[in-house]
């Protein structure tokens, strides 16, 4: 069981608290992840280390409260993501502690809409489908039906799986055309069957996801193996003979065996994306601290970068290549901020060709900047 | 104003080319009984080698089987340069430890594979092997005269490197990082020098190396 925490910073609002945890857990429930996720809301500050986010319940006892303060304070310094809710957004600045107040609030009416701001704090958190896209990486040969067994559990568990179907014409440069297809995911799980370490793209698919920040899981079968090629003592799960069964000829898991599987996809997503946020979104707050700035967490992977007195800028952190679409939530969340400039950051890979131009089109004269996160160093200069 | 599309590497023209060894591996479980962190320390190796390159610099590494492989696909996401960047030393006592697919890399100019013989007598079992790995570090420093080290992970075979490293090249920066765990954390307890904190605690590896390298050799990236 993998647990998240959502802290909640009010004066006396237990009621209210309790209300909160129910329709969290009652969303849960309907993502269908509840065998495998919890999530603790507490007033209590979360453990180091533990995925969290914070909720401020507004009102005007917590506007003056030194202590939520503090709490919202210490929550923004450790990047997490903090959600101020009031009743009304008419109010919303008499409502919040002063650190908060730069933040987009939410309006949250925990009587009449319980449930309004769940999936919000479930999206933060990375318990929303679009965060919890898997790639099951497995070789036809020997480990296709054990491959559509985790693609159906796993989906029955709340994640997005999808099972890798390549089929890279010759001459293609295909370390581009895996990196392109495994983009869009936040993890893989390898099926390290014996004829795994055959598959002409298993090097570059763990390649890409170790130089990504993309969580991996490899699941091992029994016996003496040739490993994945590049995963020298990485760990595995390594499956016993008792953990197989055959299926029409192929070997597949028990069920016994692909609940222990889930839940350790579940505890190393969880992990993976903790590390992942860590890397890429910390990685630009520390150069813009570092040069002085002001460095607000929005949501999502938004930052609001910028010193008093002069302009701000909506920094975007994308953990693939940008899309279009970026470019456009980027400039949308400029204006809902007060940002003169937009910048977005993306994964450390050459940005050539038909997606240069296609983004250079997209981005019109817009004030919108796009760089490489090894670039990031040399963005926010003394 | 209209887009800025910025390129993998910043404006280096007239910069200093550089040469940094890295040393960095996964302990063994069966013969490494203090804590570590897999996951790390391929996240730490993969941003010192992206620090590194996004300089325009050259790596130097020994053939590890997870760890050259990663900096050469580093490599291979940058754009096509005057030669190859990184420069990997492998005994021949090892020759199937780095995976074929590695091979490309060397066909494609992005990476250097230079071998080293093994001394006779020698076995890769980790008792019989010494002989062997000491020749391979000596040419590789002859080789490359590093201009740094960076250490990550590992066992008593990084602590090994870093001492040679420290024989031969007294002075030379030696950043061990230790959040990740393996003997290199003791050798980040161990350092008193600028940016101990950091290289002991901190745990975004990005900022770290931008953070050391400009206190090294100056200038931002």
């Amino acid at each position: 069981m993998t647990t998240y925490t959502v802290q909640v910073i009010h004066e006396d609002r237990h009621t209210d608290v309790a209300v909160l945890r129910e329709a969290i857990a009652c969303e849960v429930r309907r993502l269908g992840v509840h065998d495998s996720v919890s999530v603790e809301v507490s007033d209590a500050p979360p453990t180091a280390g533990m995925f969290a986010v914070a909720v401020v319940l507004g009102s005007a006892a917590v506007a003056t409260s030194v202590a939520c303060n503090t709490l919202v304070t210490e929550a923004l310094a450790s990047l997490r993501v903090v959600l101020p809710t009031v009743a009304d957004l008419v109010d919303f600045t008499d409502s919040v502690p002063s650190e908060a107040r730069p933040l987009n609030g939410v309006a949250w009416d925990p009587t009449s809409e319980p449930t309004s701001i769940v999936r919000r704090i479930l999206e933060e958190l990375g318990i929303e489908h679009s965060q919890r896209k898997v790639f099951i990486s497995h070789r036809r040969s020997d480990a296709i039906l054990m491959a559509e067994q985790l693609h159906d559990q796993l989906a029955h568990r709340g994640f997005s799986p999808f099972v890798d179907r390549f089929a890279i014409p010759a001459g293609v440069d295909f370390q581009r055309a895996i990196a392109d297809a495994l983009e869009d995911y936040a993890f893989v799980l390898f099926i390290e069957s014996p004829d795994a370490h055959k598959s002409t793209w298993v090097f570059d698919e763990v390649m890409y996801a170790m130089t990504h920040s993309m969580g991996t899981h490899i699941v091992s079968w029994p016996g003496k193996l040739n490993p994945l090629p590049g995963t020298g003592r990485m760990p595995r799960q390594h499956l016993k003979d008792d953990d197989l069964k055959l299926d029409g000829g192929y070997k597949v898991l028990t069920d016994r065996a692909l609940d222990a599987v889930v839940e350790e996809v579940e505890e190393a997503h969880a992990s993976a994306m903790a590390l992942r946020r860590r890397t890429l979104l910390q990685s630009v707050e520390e150069a813009a601290e570092s040069a002085g700035r002001e460095c607000i967490p929005l949501g999502g992977w938004l930052l609001r970068i910028g010193q008093p007195g002069a302009a701000f800028e909506l920094v975007h952190v994308a953990s693939r290549l940008p899309t279009v679409d970026d470019l456009y939530q980027t400039h949308l969340a400029m204006s809902q901020n007060d940002c003169a400039e937009g910048v977005i950051v993306h994964a450390a890979r050459n940005l050539t060709g038909p997606r240069r131009e296609l983004l250079t089109w997209a981005g019109g004269d817009r004030s919108l900047v796009v760089i490489p996160e090894n670039a990031i160093g040399a963005r926010w200069q003394l | 104003m209209s887009l800025e599309l910025q390129s993998m590497l910043p404006d280096i023209a007239g910069k200093q080319d550089r040469v940094i060894f890295i040393s960095a591996s996964i302990p063994d479980p069966d013969r490494w009984d203090g804590q570590f962190n897999p996951h790390e320390i391929t996240e730490a190796v993969v941003a010192a080698g992206r620090a590194v390159l996004s300089l325009g610099w050259t790596l130097v590494t020994a053939a590890h089987p997870t760890v050259a492989p990663l900096l050469l696909y580093v490599a291979a996401e940058f754009p096509v340069s005057s030669g190859p960047k990184v420069v990997v030393y492998q005994s021949r006592l090892f020759a199937d430890v780095l995976p074929e697919a590695t091979r490309r890399f060397q066909k494609d100019g992005v990476g250097d594979l230079r071998w080293t013989e093994a001394e006779a007598g020698d076995t890769t079992d980790p008792q019989e092997r010494e002989a062997s790995l000491m020749k391979m570090r000596s040419e590789m420093f002859d080789g490359t005269e590093p201009d740094a080290a960076i250490f990550v992970g590992g066992m008593q075979g990084i602590v090994d490197e870093h001492d040679l490293f420290r024989d031969r090249f007294p002075g030379r920066p030696r950043l061990a990082v230790g959040r990740p765990g393996g003997a290199a954390n003791r050798l980040a307890e161990a350092y008193v020098g600028q940016h101990r904190d950091l290289l002991l605690t901190g745990n975004v590896y990005p900022a770290i190396f931008r953070t050391v390298f400009e206190a090294s050799f100056g200038g931002t990236f």
